[in-house]
């Protein structure tokens, strides 16, 4: 059987089977490795993921596999593989952080590295208090400190 | 913090400009603690490094520049510069596609070609492509050596990370590549790779400063002669 046509299952924590080809599967790392390992078989519990993420994931994967296969990768292709991702990843903050965590589960280095730089690109111009909210994080400072680190990155110009 | 772990936290911070981590510092105790940490701006100095460019010059006047693409921010390229014309050349491409955290470096191939060694993120694959033709305008690429360095080391994205040389010898068809040992990032290796699994390693001694990156250039004889007044 060749390969391009062998089919796998990805089954997300509900339950649900996602059957898509072995080349895609592959550009998650980790079912690759499992599919070098021998222990292949033709579903893969992807257990930490959902659904709706894990269609989103498989979504990307497809279309980077889908435009890896044309021969000579013109311009073209690459311009809209750059505007695929670009859309991709316009989504708000809860479904980036799932997109990450995903890719970064399943090893899918392209999609973790445009999820990672959505995130930086989206929190580089905001007020420390909007990188709070977006991250749940609490300040833990008091204002003396707060003016000490002020100080030390003041060197750091900002609009 | 929120629930995403350690280490993609600071994939993303690592992400963002020098000049605007004032507000991440800013965020919390661990955050502006993490922003200081080795291993942390390693990655960021890496990724700033990463898009500045590389310079080699050759014999027939000319400087090639790699840069990266700030619209297409995935993609290396370089680019001419011909002093004897005062111009700068067209965007000339690798014979490879790479992102920013690949490998990608240039050297001098003889007197006027030059060579590239590239390395994917995550790949034990190292490629070396010398041009067969270069103009300012046109390139074009000839596969010198490809090494599956699998069998030799076992991590494969620390060795070469601060590297920004490497030469070549056209006849024994082997590199050798400046890099830090895979384990220990305070020792200097130079790694001599060649075909048919010929791999070394020679030990260069400590160098404890980790940011510090390996400058190396081929030697060219020069065709101009010195007349050295002691000699």
């Amino acid at each position: 059987m060749s390969e391009s046509n062998k089919k796998i299952s990805l089954i997300s924590s509900e339950g649900e089977a996602f059957e898509v080809s072995e080349a895609v599967a592959r550009e998650f790392e980790i079912v690759a490795h499992m599919l070098e390992d021998g222990c292949s078989g033709s579903s893969i519990p992807i257990t930490t993921v959902d659904s709706n993420i894990l269609g989103k994931v498989i979504e990307y994967c497809t279309k980077h596999v889908e435009v890896g296969n044309v021969e000579g990768n013109s311009e073209k292709a690459e311009k809209d593989l750059e505007e695929f991702d670009k859309r991709f990843i316009a989504v708000e903050m809860n479904t980036l952080f799932s997109l990450i965590l995903a890719a970064n589960y399943l090893n899918v280095k392209g999609l973790l590295n445009i999820g990672c730089q959505k995130v930086a690109d989206t929190i580089k111009d905001m007020k420390p208090e909007e990188v709070r909210s977006i991250f749940n994080i609490e300040n833990d400072y008091t204002p003396a400190e707060e003016e000490v680190v002020r100080k030390e990155n003041e060197w750091a110009f900002q609009p | 913090m929120s629930d995403l772990p350690k280490e993609l936290v600071e994939e993303i911070l690592s992400k963002i400009p020098v000049t605007c981590m004032r507000s991440v510092r800013l965020t919390c105790k661990k955050w502006n603690a993490l922003s200081k940490t080795r291993s942390f701006v390693e990655k960021h100095i890496g990724e700033e490094t990463s898009r500045k460019s590389s310079v080699i010059m050759t014999m027939n006047q000319k400087v090639y520049l790699l840069g990266v693409s700030f619209k297409t921010r995935n993609k290396k390229f370089f680019i001419c510069f011909d002093f004897t014309e005062e111009r700068l050349g067209s965007r000339l491409s690798f014979p490879f596609d790479s992102y920013f955290e690949d490998i990608v470096i240039l050297s001098n191939f003889g007197e006027e070609q030059i060579a590239v060694l590239f390395k994917k993120w995550g790949k034990f694959e190292m490629k070396i492509w010398v041009t067969s033709k270069i103009n300012p305008t046109t390139v074009s690429w000839s596969k010198f050596l490809e090494v599956d360095m699998r069998p030799f080391i076992t991590g494969c994205n620390h060795v070469f990370t601060q590297s920004r040389g490497f030469f070549i010898d056209e006849e024994k068809k082997v590199v050798v590549v400046f890099g830090r040992h895979e384990f220990d990032d305070t020792r200097k290796i130079a790694y001599i790779i060649g075909e048919d699994g010929y791999f070394r390693k020679v030990d260069l001694g400590e160098d404890t400063n980790i940011f510090s990156h390996q400058h190396v250039r081929s030697y060219v004889p020069s065709s101009v002669h010195i007349n050295h007044p002691f000699c």
